[in-house]
This record gives structure tokens, C-alpha cells and sequence, in this order.
């Protein structure tokens, strides 16, 4: 018998905290109603459904709801408890109802050069769904991860997925997330990461489906030389909203940090982007760029933009840029000129504007899977 | 006392003694420390305002009183105010006189520098009540008055214009805007009431130094500028001078309406002394082809917030701002801009530079909003910021809302600090360390320098230079 919110199993930090609401500074704009998930239970048992074609090279996981039902690979274990996260951008609630309702995930603790896990959460049910990942990296280890979100059927499940990625010493690692929830679901994702020393890490997120995700990205990069490069791609349409928070924590001297997020608004479609980049005092020699783009596909989108700074040390280099317009004119023109007609070319353009993310991945196998992605979805609104 | 300032006196009581001065009783009116509804009952006596005044300041109160401090996203610096130890109102002649020798030597130097007029300094430094300055702009004045302008303080505008007034006063700014806005609604004196008659187009900028006998820079100043159709106007408050202030709480109420085809530029210079809590709230309306430009410097006080704004409720109306902020040891200059497009085609420009220097901190905050069934709206905004010792701290925190395809914004901020290579170069040329900072640090601000008017732009280089001075090398 699944515990129901109002008797958790674990009593205390959930109990006490608030659900969001509109004065916190972190949730303006944001539809903090959405967020309050009381008096709903976590999902019963998963169904199956169709799964993705395999990736080559990757071993595959799969769970239903909170049941593995494949996958084994000796560098992945299985939690049966949330690693417990927090939410230093606006859902400390949200992620004390991790801490004490999640029961299942994985920790993939890399230690070798190409490991390459894919894990496929289908999730089903009018409930909560909470998966945790841990991904820790060792000394010189070298990872690719891909989490991808489907729902088995039309039911509206609310996703609660909270990850925590550790990268040691002069570790490398990749990791893409694909959401492609069905429009009745929602998706929570409270992504942590660290870098120690020289690491490197490529965190990127394709959202296509669900109705609403809440999506905090909190990076720290605190060894020197570290890389964090943060990417998504987001393609609303009518009935959806993403809401985003990022923050590009750089805590030691000589770090670097790029975030791009790339928005095409379909339809009714709306995004909120809030990002930060916060330079510690001393951290000098930081590197640290931020970028929002929206790209407006119709007149009754909406784009919501927040680029922040806070920077503490002088030796720096920190810009951010945020811009939101529709495909000009000029660039239809030309390609009609070409005899391709003017709907292809917007869809042609905006085809573009997105793949200019996914070339950053830097890994061919990974840039395909993004690009199946959003090339269904723009078959699925044109 | 330096024979310096000995002179100034001198000049002062000169003046004095042929009668060009008119001081006001000293100490008359003063309505004591703390804020109640008798402070404000008192206030309204004293200036003998009409019975909706009273009735707008009391309604004011409740709503401060009810409003919570912003903390939830503004410094918590603010929790230092302590509201019962202010005095809200003080008239011209309770303010406190101050003899040359309780004027910290410091700004004295600067006076200097600044070559700032001697007639002036006595005014800035508190230890005259007045500026005169009949003698030098009464042509202006008589040319103003014969094209219709009305140029007056506030508690005048209100009583002897109200039909002009009254339709506008408060529709810019709301009473329950934020809490300070209530704040100066409920205790506000000072400040000016601006006219300009149709298709008037004034040559000459305005500033409150030009008004005779009123309260200059009232701790809680309330100006309303009416520019009506075809008009244009330029309007000047604040010197690049430290104005020397004991009173710690400045909240300031500034409203702009720019009717058809109108144009108004309101250019602020503020230096408060650093003890100065600067919490202004300045909002401009602008109907169909009008332009508001707000043109801002910030180089004093312990905590400003100030975010000019334009609501574009007209089509092609235009609205920007031009900020430059400083912040040395112990400042916080939180400053930005409001865009909010409410009619076609209308397009916004904000561009604000600024600059940490020691420990100083300097922020800007800036919403853009485009919302549904608008074409054409057009948003260009850039912040730079310039980083001089390894503790300055600079913050960004924009927020860009736009509905729909027909629209284009773009915003690029950027955070640097004067390369190593650059001063070298000069170095090399024969500057010394401060010397080549200081012209980067010009050359980082220029073109935005060269928007003030040119007496002004030349002060504000010198005074530039004067507060960088000490911070390197």
C-alpha cells in the first residue's frame, strides 16, 4: 500500500516547509500552483510499453514506474532510496518529497574509459513517479549517460526526478536527457553537478512533451581548469510551458562555465528562463557565458527571460545575452527564392536555430538521438 | 579654516548684507522623529494643502504601513532603516544650520576640485538654506513665463493648478506602487510642478536651482512634469558635487507625462553623501509619439535603488534610459530600467554602464514587457560593467517578458575588468598606474558622458577621476 503525501513516511523536513508561492523571487512568472502536488499518491505498478530503438554501444536500463524490469552493467548499482536532494532554486518542498518518498534509481559509478548507459523511465498512472540518478565519476573515468522520459499511454503522471553528477579529477562526462511525456504530465527535475579539478562535463536536456516541467540546474564548478557546459533545447506548443532555473556556480580560480538554451514557441507555448552566474570572491580567471535565445513561431507565444549575474572577483570574463525574435523575413526569402515555400522554410530555419545546440554535444551517437527528438516534434506541429 | 572657505563666507555674508538673501524663520516648522497620522495632519497644516491632499496622504500611510519591505529580492540592507528615528518633515528654515566648520574637509577639497562656483558651495554644503540664483537666470525665467511654462514647487502646482495638476498627479506612480512610493505619497514636500503648453519647445534646460524660495532637495521631493502635444523639455536635478546631508532616508516620487508628439529628458546627477539611503521611484508616461529619455548618474550614497521606466501606451512612443553608476567602499548602486510596451511599434533602449571600485557593489535590475496583440515592439538593452579591485562585486538581474512573433529583443551584458595590457601600453607612453586607469576607466563611460549636458559632463569626468583616486596603484 503506496503511503499517500498527507502521512509520508519520513516526517519532518517535509512537513515543515511550504508549497512555492508567488513572492519567492524564484518562481516569478512561474505558474507556482503547478507545483503544489499535495493529495496526490505515487503511481501503482508501471506498464510496458513500446520502447526506442537501442543505441548502439550503450546498455540499456528500463523501469516502469519504480520497478527495474531490465538492465545490468557492473559499474550500475540500484538505490532503493533518494540520494536526498535540495533545491537551492525555489523547491526545497519538492525536494524533501524526493528525500522521503523516492524509492528507486541508479548510481552508475564510472571508473573505466566508455561507459555508456541509457536508462528509459516509462511511467503510466495518475500518480508521482520519483526516480533518482546518481552519477559519480572517478579520476581520469570517462562517461556517457542518456535518461530518457516516455509515458506508456495517456494517463497524467507527475515526474518528481532528482540527479546529483560528481566528476573527480580530470573526469569526463556526457550526459542528455530527453522528455517526452505525453501533454497531460508534468516533469520536475532538480539536476545538481559538480566538477573537481580539471574535470569536464556536457549536460544537455531535449524537451518535447509534458504540459508543465519545472527544471532547476544547479552547477558548480570548483576545481580549477573544470568545464561545465549546460544545453537545452525546448519546443513548447500550445498547452505547454517550461519553466527553467539555472545556476552557474564557479567556486575556484581559472574555471569555466557555457550555458545555451535555445527555445522555438509553437502555438500557445511558453518558457521561463532564470539563470545566474554567481563568481565566488577569489575565484579568479572565471569564464562564465550565458545565453538565452527564443525563437517566436507565432503570435500568441510566450517567452519569460531572466539572465542574472553576481559576480565577486575582478580577473573575470562573464557575459550573458538573451534575445527573443521570429525568423526574419530576409532568411525566408532567400530560401524561396530556392523554390522551397515559405512554411518549410520557417520550419527549416527553426530546424536550425535548434541543431546549433545539439552540435555542441560533441559525440555523434548523442547529437542523433537529440535530433530524432526534435525533428518528430517538428513533424508533430507543422 | 582654510582661507578658502573663509572667502566663501565672506561672499556668503556679503551677499547677505546687501539683501540679496531672504533666509525664513529658523526652526519653525518641524514635525519631530517617527511617522504617525498626526505627522501628517501637521504637514498638510503647515502648508496649508486642501482637504483631498490630506485625505491622499493619509490613504498613502495605510498603504505603507500595510506594504512589506521588498527584502524577498532587494538587499537586505534595507531592515536598517529605521523608520522611527527620521524626521519626516522639516521646512526650509528648521533645517539645521551648519557652520563651515562642521562640513568634513573632505567634500570642502572636492568643491575645489570640482572648481565647482563658489556661490554654489555654501548651498551644497547645508550651510545656506538657498541657492540664489535670481540674478543669473531671470531672463530665462521671464522667457519661460511668457511662453506659458508653469515652473513651480509641488505644493504650489497643487494649489494653484490643480485643474492641471490633479488629473495627472499619482496616475503615473500609483500611491501602491511599492512601499516607498506610499511612503513619499504619505510625507511628501519638495520637488517641482512642470508645464510645458502645447508645441512649446524649451531651449534651455530646467533645473530645480532655477526655483526661488522653495525647498531644493526635499528628502521626500515629488515632481510631476506635463509636457503637452509637440512639446519639448529638458529637465536637470541633482550636481555632480557632494551635496552634504545629515538626513539619512531620501525617497523621491518623479512622475513624466509626455502627451502627442511630445519629448521630455529628466537628467539626474546624484551624490548624496554615503551615509544616504536613496530609494526613488521615477516613471514616465508616453503617449502616441512621444519620447521619454531618462539620463541617470549615480556616484553617491550608501544604498540607491532606482530603476527609471517608461510605459509606451501610445504607438511609436519611445522610451529610454542612460545609466551610469559608481560604487566605492560601503556603496550599493542598484539601479536599472522598466520598458513596458503597451502600444505598437513602440521601441525601448536601456544602456547602463557601471563601475565597482574597492569594495563597492553595483547592481542592475531591468524588466522588460512586451505583452499579447502587439506588432513591431522593439527592445534593445545592454549592461557593462567594469570590475577595478579584486573585491567589487557587480550583479545583472534583467527580466525579459515578450507575447508573440512580431517583436525583437535583445539583451547583452558583459562584466570585464581594464586588461593588463592596456595599461601597460600606457604605462609604456609615460602615464602612471592611476593616470592610465583612470582614462580606461573614461574611455569605459564616454559615450554615454557625452548624453549629459556639457557642464555636466565635464564635472562628472573630474569627479570620475576624484573617486577612482586611491584605488590603484
Amino acid at each position: 500500500m503506496p503511503a499517500t503525501l498527507e502521512s509520508p513516511p519520513v516526517k519532518g523536513k517535509f512537513d515543515l516547509l511550504d508549497w512555492p508561492v508567488r513572492t519567492v523571487e524564484n518562481w516569478r512568472f512561474g505558474s507556482w500552483k503547478e507545483a503544489n502536488l499535495s493529495g496526490l499518491e505515487p503511481a501503482g505498478a508501471g506498464k510496458s510499453g513500446d520502447l526506442p530503438a537501442e543505441v548502439d554501444g550503450f546498455t540499456r536500463f528500463v523501469f516502469e514506474n519504480g520497478t527495474l524490469v531490465s538492465g545490468s552493467h557492473p559499474q550500475v548499482s540500484e538505490l532503493n532510496q533518494s540520494f536526498g536532494p535540495e533545491s537551492k532554486l525555489g523547491s526545497p518542498k519538492l525536494a524533501a518529497l524526493h528525500e522521503a518518498q523516492s524509492k528507486h534509481g541508479l548510481k552508475i559509478s564510472a571508473s573505466g574509459e566508455e561507459t555508456a548507459i541509457e536508462i528509459i523511465h516509462c511511467v503510466s498512472g495518475d500518480g508521482l513517479v520519483m526516480p533518482s540518478l546518481v552519477i559519480e565519476v572517478a579520476a581520469k573515468a570517462n562517461v556517457r549517460v542518456i535518461e530518457r522520459f516516455i509515458s506508456v499511454g495517456s494517463d497524467a503522471t507527475t515526474v518528481v526526478s532528482a540527479v546529483d553528477v560528481k566528476l573527480n579529477d580530470g573526469a569526463e562526462a556526457k550526459y542528455l536527457v530527453t522528455q517526452e511525456l505525453n501533454l497531460a504530465s508534468k516533469l520536475i527535475r532538480l539536476a545538481d553537478s559538480c566538477l573537481e579539478g580539471a574535470s569536464n562535463a556536457t549536460q544537455a536536456v531535449i524537451h518535447s512533451g509534458a504540459k508543465w516541467v519545472r527544471e532547476e540546474t544547479y552547477s558548480t564548478v570548483d576545481g580549477s581548469d573544470g568545464k561545465s557546459h549546460i544545453l537545452s533545447v525546448a519546443l513548447p506548443g500550445t498547452g505547454q510551458e517550461f519553466d527553467q532555473r539555472t545556476f552557474q556556480h564557479h567556486g575556484a580560480r581559472d574555471t569555466f562555465s557555457d550555458l545555451l538554451f535555445k527555445n522555438t514557441l509553437f502555438g500557445k507555448g511558453k518558457t521561463i528562463f532564470s539563470g545566474l552566474i554567481f563568481v565566488d570572491e577569489g575565484a579568479h580567471g572565471t569564464d562564465a557565458y550565458q545565453t538565452c535565445r527564443n525563437l517566436m513561431m507565432t503570435d500568441e507565444c510566450e517567452a519569460h527571460s531572466m539572465p542574472g549575474l553576481e559576480i565577486n572577483a575582478d580577473d573575470v570574463k562573464c557575459s550573458h545575452g538573451s534575445t527573443s525574435a521570429r525568423v526574419s523575413d530576409e532568411e525566408i526569402f532567400y530560401l524561396q527564392a530556392r523554390g522551397i515555400d515559405a512554411k518549410s522554410a520557417r520550419s527549416l530555419v527553426a530546424m536550425g536555430f535548434s541543431i546549433e545546440v545539439i552540435e555542441k554535444f560533441d559525440d555523434e551517437t548523442l547529437e542523433a538521438l537529440a535530433l530524432d527528438v526534435v525533428q518528430r516534434k517538428f513533424e508533430s506541429v507543422s | 579654516m582654510n582661507s578658502e572657505t573663509a572667502t566663501v563666507q565672506q561672499v556668503a555674508l556679503e551677499k547677505d548684507d546687501v539683501g540679496n538673501f531672504s533666509y525664513p524663520e529658523k526652526h519653525k516648522y518641524d514635525a519631530g522623529y517617527g511617522l504617525t497620522k498626526d505627522t501628517i495632519d501637521y504637514i498638510s497644516k503647515v502648508k496649508d494643502e486642501p482637504a483631498w491632499v490630506n485625505e491622499f496622504r493619509h490613504k498613502a500611510l495605510e498603504v505603507f504601513e500595510s506594504k512589506p519591505m521588498p527584502t524577498n529580492w532587494a538587499t537586505e540592507d534595507l531592515d536598517n532603516i529605521e523608520f522611527d528615528k527620521i524626521r519626516y518633515y522639516l521646512s526650509d528654515g528648521a533645517k539645521p544650520k551648519r557652520s563651515w566648520d562642521e562640513v568634513p574637509p573632505e567634500v570642502l577639497e572636492t568643491f575645489d576640485r570640482l572648481g565647482v562656483p563658489e556661490q554654489e558651495r555654501a548651498f551644497l554644503a547645508g550651510v545656506e538654506a538657498q541657492y540664489d540664483s535670481e540674478a543669473a537666470y531671470s531672463n530665462v525665467k521671464e522667457a519661460l513665463a511668457e511662453e506659458g511654462v508653469i515652473f513651480v514647487t509641488c505644493s504650489e502646482g497643487l494649489k494653484e493648478h490643480e485643474e492641471i495638476f490633479r488629473p495627472w498627479f499619482g496616475k503615473v506612480i500609483p500611491t501602491g506602487d511599492n512601499k516607498f512610493s506610499a511612503l513619499n505619497s504619505a510625507v511628501m514636500s519638495g520637488g517641482s510642478f512642470i508645464y510645458i503648453p502645447k508645441g512649446v519647445k524649451v531651449k534651455h534646460p530646467l533645473q530645480a536651482y532655477f526655483r526661488i524660495n522653495s525647498e531644493n532637495f526635499g528628502q521626500f521631493e515629488r515632481t510631476l512634469i506635463i509636457a503637452d502635444e509637440g512639446s519639448e523639455v529638458m529637465y536637470m536635478e541633482g550636481c555632480t558635487a557632494p551635496k552634504f546631508e545629515t538626513a539619512t532616508l531620501h525617497s523621491a516620487v518623479v512622475e513624466l507625462v509626455a502627451m502627442k508628439g511630445a519629448k521630455i529628458q529628466y537628467v539626474t546627477v546624484q551624490n548624496w553623501s554615503s551615509n544616504v539611503y536613496n530609494l526613488v521611484t521615477k516613471r514616465g508616461l508616453a503617449h502616441e509619439d512621444a519620447e521619454i529619455r531618462w539620463i541617470d548618474c549615480n556616484i553617491g550614497s550608501r544604498l540607491t535603488m532606482k530603476y527609471p521606466g517608461v510605459i509606451m501606451k501610445g504607438e511609436r512612443a519611445r522610451g529610454e534610459v542612460v545609466s551610469i553608476a559608481l560604487a566605492n567602499d560601503g556603496q550599493h548602486q542598484d539601479t536599472g530600467a522598466k520598458m513596458i510596451h503597451a502600444a505598437n511599434h513602440t521601441t525601448s533602449n536601456v544602456v547602463s554602464k557601471s563601475i565597482s571600485v574597492g569594495e563597492g557593489r553595483s547592481t542592475y535590475r531591468g524588466q522588460v514587457h512586451i505583452p499579447k496583440h502587439l506588432k513591431g515592439c522593439k527592445n534593445n538593452t545592454e549592461c557593462d560593467a567594469l570590475l577595478i579591485n579584486p573585491k567589487s562585486r557587480t550583479d545583472t538581474y534583467p527580466a525579459i517578458s515578450v507575447k508573440g512573433n512580431q517583436h525583437v529583443t535583445q539583451h547583452e551584458a558583459s562584466v570585464s575588468q581594464v586588461s593588463e595590457e592596456m595599461l601597460f601600453y600606457m604605462q609604456q607612453r609615460g602615464l602612471n598606474e592611476a593616470q592610465a586607469m583612470s582614462l580606461a576607466v573614461n574611455g569605459f563611460i564616454n559615450d554615454l558622458v557625452s548624453e549629459f549636458p556639457m557642464e555636466y559632463s565635464v564635472e562628472l569626468k573630474r569627479l570620475i577621476d576624484l573617486e577612482m583616486e586611491g584605488s590603484v596603484g
